[in-house]
């Protein structure tokens, strides 16, 4: 709302510095956004908040700098001078529920034109459109009193009359659409509240009128109408249309109901001034009056709520220059609510009129002292922590955090190759999103890092180590809301990242050794890699993660097809892997509830190690070793690990080398080198004898 | 005698440098067949005055070379061990291996400093859906359909009643609904509006907090959100403006002096030399009326803030954007 200051100097005597009244009205709520300096003259921009209707007017601002400085408001002063008689015209409000009261004065006589410098001026300051001298008498009202006006040409007017109802409610009339000020024609339904005249829509109510009816320099006769309807209603139209007017601002935010008419004989007052013309008796039609509302308080509960001492005289001299009409009633107050401030209603609006006069500012800042426990939500805790934990891991081993919009295209699922049935295509779409790449909740996170690889790389960047721990969104059939679960996604890119040393921190054992990491670390018994299906990734180079049986991610290397798709000029050997955190958490969960974690003695004997090299077909899986040494059961093998895999040179065509180490150890003896000799033997030749395998030497 | 074999074994033992003639040279002297070592095998063939006298000076001599072939023992190995340490010298300047640490995304820094000052005062954590109900995010915080307050917030919508949660409020109802006060928490997470520019994205994170009692105040408001801001940016003036949000009555909007100026009034401030940073209030009696709290017996306060925001102020960063593009330069100063 802007406020010139010229302005408000008719109404409140304040000769402050700029500044200080700035921050005066800021510090009462009625935020300054900026001042400038239009027509030679300073405007407040003044952001007022959708509670404080009052204030969409340079009467309502001074209002509160009356009360804020304790000065005295001076409101404009006038006098019709002389008032003809019509008893003809009629007002008819069909719906009193969505209109509670309408009033009009039909001018004649009048003589269009353009606007004096003055009232040009004023309009400016206040951001409105200088049109004609009648449409800027009903503006500048509209501006110093905050309620909207609107003037038709009478003669314009098909029938000596004006009905106020909807579609639905005015029978028997067949209109689809209206033809508004701005030259658009407009759909109205059932619902929207209209203007009608003897005929048809002349205006959509509290919104725009109707070009049918518009006053332009041919006009000599006027009807300037000041209602009041239900703010519900306007707002709904406004937005179904989609046209928001200063009017319609107004109304949707509750005007003034008993000013109406001030406001009117304002305008009519301004218009016989300005473009002459005789002034008709005033048309009022209110069908049920509002009552005045009535808010009981006790200043003692309004000392308690904020934490102050005021004094019962200090309380009720700010609801007195708020002109609040207080009346004492033996243990509390009523206070009647001026008809300006429709926000008011209970005691807390009371205690915030009070606070916002007395000064925010003026209340001591109190720590609660002694502090009841409180319950607090372990589950969420203990979640949250395991998370953390994991994010923590993630940045220790090298990682950068990063956190991407939640939104994701339908065509990254493409992309993605995703299959229809699977379950990361029940997402959530948007319906009104900003763009179509973010038209949908995202069901996966791995195409957004791949997106933040892409970009990385498309500024030269290398040696990309990312990760994102988010919510993806899956909707569920049986459900309003849909499943939230937490996914961590990692991506890693190989390409340019030369170093001096041997070492490849980028490739899918890289990034299999950091899930390994943290799922061994939470002690899980079953975990296991499989071949993975997912139709991104390299099919030799990935796997499902099964912890448990239960599927919570994969991993591996994207399949070069898809980097094609994401725009990678380059083939880089990009590794990602996500992870459902929420299921990993559940089978944890589990385990703790199951298997509590105790203490595992350990031998202090000296172990024995073996190690063995075996040729295998190139086809033949690492696990198969570690399984079969696993059902073999000996209880003196503390440890197996394979040390080096080798094909080439020396080895024939079609087979590979696995060499690996097993550790034996007992608990209660030094073992000798000879009982592990036959033990390990027999163990080897078992292993031969069933994978087929050839000893190396 | 002697004297000689002294002068010729120190002559000897000057031009030694490997350990292996060392060892020779040991053995000359002093090993099973040695100089000395027989000589003093043939002592017994002397008289005993002689004996004496001579032993006497044999092994004095012994002792003579012991000494000198320890010393250039322990010579010759400092010597081989520097010699092979200077063939083992590697450039200690080229740049270790790759275990460089990663780092928190600053966004989640700032939540999870602010999640430790509220623990701090014995604040709990809550979370709740993203996707939400409108009955959470707009209804039960008394924000009814067709009210303009509704305007202040542009909201993504999946359903007529289903919407992306436009602040982490919501989750004082769900909470709300399940317990009885004393309550005090926060929620942090992310929410959405349907708004994007230099200062706006339509994904944001947002720290809620809810504390409630039978006699809570808006002194206590204030005094544990003064204490939180000094908590997070040190002894920094903080003022209270009333302001509105229809879940709260009296509503504030905060503002701390500006730290980029000191006050003193620059581009981030607008000149004002304020910086808004949180919203409050009490807890509006209708939000406690959908709780389905008794009337009138419990007060409160709650009060929300963008995590963004805080973090564009810590860290001076201009461009709300550059929190979700992950370009890794960024990404790694933190």
């Amino acid at each position: 709302m802007k406020i010139p200051l010229s302005w408000l100097q008719e109404f409140v005597d304040i000769n402050l510095p700029i500044e200080s009244l700035t921050e005066a009205l800021t510090m009462a709520g009625l935020e300054v956004a900026s001042v400038d300096e239009i027509w030679g003259e300073p405007v407040f921009d003044i952001e007022i908040t959708p509670n404080r209707a009052d204030c969409l007017s340079i009467i309502g601002i001074a209002r509160e700098i009356k009360a804020l400085f304790r000065l005295n408001l001076k409101k404009p002063s006038f006098q019709i001078k002389e008032e003809l008689k019509d008893d003809k015209f009629k007002i008819d409000i069909l719906e009193p529920q969505l209109c509670f009261r309408y009033a009009g004065r039909i001018i004649r006589g009048i003589k269009v034109g353009n606007s004096p410098e003055w009232l040009r001026k004023r309009l400016e300051q206040g951001g409105i459109r200088s049109i004609n001298n009648v449409v800027d008498v009903t503006n500048y009202v509209l501006l110093e009193y905050g309620h909207p006006l609107h003037a038709f040409d009478l003669n314009l007017l098909e029938g000596y009359t004006i009905k106020v109802g909807t579609l639905r409610g005015v029978s028997g009339k067949q209109f689809d659409e209206i033809e508004t000020l701005d030259g658009v024609k407009r759909k109205i339904t059932g619902d929207d509240l209209l203007i009608w005249d003897g005929k048809r829509p002349i205006a959509v109510a509290g919104v725009m009128g109707g070009a049918n009816t518009e006053v332009t320099e041919k006009t000599v006769n006027i009807i300037i109408e000041s209602a009041y309807f239900k703010p519900e209603s306007i707002r709904r139209t406004s937005k179904r249309l989609g046209l928001s007017t200063e009017a319609s601002y107004r109304f949707e935010r509750g005007t003034d109901i008993e000013n109406l008419i001030e406001a009117l004989n304002r305008a009519a007052y301004l218009i016989s001034n300005i473009a002459g013309g005789e002034v008709y008796e005033l048309i009022d039609v209110y069908p049920n009056r509002i009552a005045v509302k009535e808010v009981a308080f006790k200043p003692d509960n309004i000392n308690r709520f904020l934490g102050i001492t005021l004094k019962e005289e200090e309380i009720l001299e700010i609801l007195h220059l708020l002109e609040f009409d207080v009346k004492n009633n033996k243990d509390f107050y009523v206070a009647k609510v001026p008809s300006h401030r429709q926000d008011i209603s209970i005691e807390e609006d009371i205690a915030e009129e009070v606070a916002r006069i007395y000064g925010y500012d003026k209340v001591t800042p109190q720590l609660p002292t002694a502090l009841k426990p409180v319950e607090e939500n372990h589950e969420l805790s203990e979640k949250r922590k395991f998370i953390n934990k994991i994010r923590d891991y993630m940045i220790a081993l090298g990682f950068s955090e990063a956190v991407n919009m939640s939104f994701m295209s339908p065509e990254d699922l493409n992309l993605f190759e995703i299959p229809g049935d699977d379950r990361r295509r029940n997402f959530i779409s948007l319906i009104n999103p900003l763009r179509q790449e973010e038209s949908i909740m995202r069901t996966m996170i791995t195409p957004v890092l791949l997106k933040n690889i892409e970009k990385n790389s498309s500024r030269g960047l290398e040696c990309l180590r990312i990760f994102e721990i988010a919510r993806v969104f899956i909707s569920k059939e049986d459900a309003m809301l849909p499943d939230e679960p937490v996914y961590l996604g990692i991506i890693t890119k190989r390409e340019d990242c030369k170093s001096p040393f041997n070492e490849d921190i980028y490739d899918f054992y890289a990034l299999k050794g950091i899930i390994e990491g943290f799922i061994k670390h939470l002690k899980f018994e079953r975990i296991e890699f499989v071949r993975s299906t997912e139709p991104f990734l390299h099919p030799g180079q990935s796997a499902d993660l099964f912890v448990n049986d239960e599927k919570i991610g994969f991993i591996g290397v994207i399949s070069p097809g898809i980097l094609k798709k994401f725009g990678f000029k380059t083939k880089p050997y990009i590794c990602i892997a996500e992870i459902n955190l929420e299921k990993l958490y559940e089978q944890y969960n589990q385990l703790r509830m199951k298997a509590p974690k105790y203490y595992v003695p350990f031998s202090n004997y000296p172990s024995i190690k073996r190690d063995t090299a075996i040729l295998v077909p190139l086809d033949f899986e690492a696990k198969n070793i570690f399984e079969f040494i696993k059902t073999y059961g000996s209880n003196l093998i503390e440890d197996v690990y394979i040390f080096d895999v080798y094909k080439g040179k020396g080895i024939p065509e079609g087979k590979q080398s696995i060499a690996f180490r097993i550790t034996y150890r007992a608990f209660d003896r030094t073992l000798t080198s000879e009982e592990i000799d036959s033990i390990h033997s027999e163990l080897i030749e078992k292993i031969i004898s069933k994978t087929g395998a050839q000893l190396r030497f | 005698m002697e004297e000689s074999i002294k002068k010729d074994f120190i002559e000897e033992l000057n031009t030694i440098v490997s350990a292996q003639d060392l060892q020779n040279l040991k053995s000359k002297y002093i090993g099973k067949k040695g100089l000395i070592t027989e000589k003093i095998k043939n002592l017994g063939s002397l008289s005993p005055e002689e004996r004496k006298i001579q032993g006497k000076a044999l092994n004095e001599l012994k002792n003579f070379i012991e000494d000198l072939i320890k010393g250039k023992e322990i010579e010759i190995t400092e010597k081989e061990i520097s010699k092979s340490l200077r063939k083992d010298f590697i450039d200690i300047t080229l740049s270790g291996k790759n275990y460089y640490f990663g780092g928190r995304h600053p966004v989640n820094e700032t939540l999870l400093q602010i999640i430790d000052i509220f623990k701090e005062l014995g604040f709990t954590v809550e979370e709740g859906p993203e996707v939400e109900l409108d009955y959470y995010n707009f209804e039960a915080l008394n924000i009814p359909k067709d009210h303009p307050a509704r305007d202040m917030q542009d909201t993504f919508y999946v359903s007529e009643d289903i919407v992306l949660r436009t602040h982490t409020s919501p989750v004082q109802v769900r909470v709300m609904e399940k317990k009885s006060p004393p309550l005090r928490f926060i929620s942090p997470g992310k929410v959405y509006r349907c708004d994007s520019d230099v200062t706006h994205t339509p994904m944001f994170h947002q720290v809620e907090g809810l504390m409630v009692d039978e006699d809570i105040s808006f002194a206590n408001l204030k005094g544990v959100l003064v204490y939180f801001l000094q908590r997070l940016f040190g002894q920094i003036p903080v003022r209270f403006r009333p302001s509105f949000f229809p879940f709260t009555e009296p509503s504030t909007e905060i503002d701390i002096g500006c730290i980029i100026c000191g006050g003193k009034g620059c581009r981030v401030c607008k000149q004002t030399g304020w910086l808004e940073v949180l919203g409050a209030g009490m807890v509006h009696p209708n939000v406690f009326k959908f709780a389905g709290y008794p009337e009138g017996k419990y007060k409160g306060f709650a009060f929300g803030m963008g995590v963004e925001r805080l973090t564009m102020l810590k860290y001076r960063i201009d461009d709300i954007r550059l929190f979700f593009e992950n370009d890794i330069r960024f990404l790694r100063q933190f």
